[in-house]
């Protein structure tokens, strides 16, 4: 499935907006914001059409997974906005896991606890915001919203950071090492993001995490929580993925739309996320070119000073070095 | 004291889903408790009118099936000492009560995520590690870097 999906639910008392553009949704947020109505309005229509008096508006079906369905193997799809409650035991099991990498849809999952198993954008964690009392309408916003992806860093100051933290040990790593004079460190795994930030910050390093925010939403919530311990000493940047990088800067020329309308491209069926994409189409571009990408190990051609400074040029520039 | 344990609990006394739980167990007296009706005026913004009528400022009049998910886990933990509740059910907006609930009985119940308790200080027990935790840092550290959730 690809596009982006404009939904809204109503009935004579509540009117529910969001958007869609990848293949995993998360909302969250406080109690009583209207999550489960949302989910109540979208079963009472799916059980009873125009009947129940609920309106959805959407350019593909919009369809609830219920425990009871999931069970019976009665899924819905393909081709729909799959919305799942709180209430979904299985959606923290390998099992759901497997069943959302390859579908042909999209997902919006209602949950508060991280989904570990789930590479979602922190771009899709969405809260659902209410108007005043006497307004029906609630729309989702972005729980993480900053402008360039970059957390913790006032804008149009500067962040020089001692220590630059990375995911893992791959070829990010290796170009970032060459990009930023700093200490690089590796994490050892995006889970370890957040402890590694602690860590350098709690010894007096100023310390820039990036991360590819296209699989990191499980791990966002702890790192901003322990960020916020070191506001002064900690940042994060976390753009599309480290492909996106090389993509964006033009190191590698491909269509301008698969960057900027990536929605219309990357088929959940066959990209469990976004970083996936921009990973293969990056190898795909540069198959056969003196910068044929390797994620395991970074081609000395990117390594070049032309290379490093067409990187430089679309960090935010608080960070740029 | 408020008593939490982290991740997965996998004790037979666990309620994973509250919301369904409470529509089939509540009792009557449990909606026009003093403190469940303010409970549900802070968090659901709604009034009690009756055990069986809730005045909503969003969905009108409404029965108590219609509460929010966080307002009724918040009564069952108030009212069901036997359970061991899912208390990701509550948003931000309940943390409070749940230390107001803790401060008057021992509660334990099951979280997933980082809730934010306020600066504090307050006593939270970490089950998992049987740490007393009495500020907020002090609690986020114990759970993030100990990789509680």
């Amino acid at each position: 499935m690809v596009g982006r999906y404009e939904i809204d639910v109503y009935n004579n008392r509540v009117h529910f907006h969001l958007e869609v553009k990848r293949n995993i949704t998360v909302i969250q947020g406080d109690s009583a914001t209207g999550k489960t109505q949302l989910i109540r309005l979208l079963s009472d229509y799916n059980n009873s059409g125009v009947s129940s008096g609920v309106t959805v508006v959407s350019e593909a079906p919009c369809a609830v997974l219920t425990t009871s369905a999931w069970k019976q193997k009665a899924l819905p799809g393909p081709g729909s906005i799959v919305f799942v409650d709180e209430d979904f035991a299985p959606m923290y099991s390998e099992e759901f896991a497997r069943y959302i990498k390859g579908a042909d849809d999209y997902f919006v999952l209602i949950c508060r606890d991280s989904l570990f198993e789930l590479p979602y954008s922190i771009e899709e964690i969405y809260g659902m915001r209410q108007g005043r009392p006497s307004q029906k309408y609630s729309s989702a916003k972005r729980v993480y919203n900053e402008l360039f992806a970059l957390f913790n860093v006032k804008c149009g100051s500067t962040f020089r950071p001692d220590c630059v933290i990375t995911e893992d040990s791959n070829a990010g790593h290796v170009f970032l090492s060459c990009v930023y004079e700093s200490e690089c460190v590796s994490a050892g795994g995006k889970s370890s993001v957040a402890d590694c930030i602690s860590r350098e910050a709690q010894s007096g390093k100023k310390t820039l995490a990036i991360v590819d925010g296209a699989a990191y939403g499980a791990d966002m919530e702890k790192t901003m929580r322990l960020m916020d311990y070191y506001k002064d000493r900690s940042a994060l940047y976390a753009p599309e993925s480290f492909e996106y990088l090389l993509l964006s800067a033009g190191i590698v020329e491909v269509q301008e739309e698969l960057i900027k309308e990536t929605w219309n491209y990357a088929d959940s069926s066959e990209f469990f996320s976004w970083e996936d994409f921009y990973t293969k189409t990056l190898s795909t571009a540069s198959a056969g070119t003196v910068f044929q990408y390797n994620k395991g190990h970074l081609n000395e051609a990117y390594k070049t000073k032309g290379c490093i400074e067409s990187v430089k040029r679309i960090l935010p520039e608080e960070i740029r070095p | 004291m408020l008593q939490i344990f982290y991740g997965d609990y996998k004790g037979e006394d666990y309620i994973s889903a509250p919301d369904i739980f409470f529509d089939n167990v509540y009792e009557d007296e449990w909606i026009t408790d003093e403190l469940s009706v303010r409970m549900i005026k802070d968090v659901d913004g709604s009034d009690v009118k009756g055990p069986n009528l809730i005045d909503s400022p969003f969905l009108g009049p409404i029965p108590p099936r219609t509460l929010s998910g966080g307002v009724k886990t918040l009564i069952l933990i108030q009212n069901d000492p036997a359970h061991v509740f899912n208390a990701s059910a509550c948003g931000n907006n309940c943390a409070r009560w749940l230390l107001e609930i803790g401060k008057k009985k021992d509660v334990r119940v099951r979280l997933g995520y980082l809730m934010d308790f306020g600066d504090g200080p307050f006593e939270i027990k970490v089950l998992n590690t049987d740490r007393v935790c009495t500020c907020l840092k002090e609690l986020d550290e114990e759970v993030i870097l100990k990789k509680l959730v």
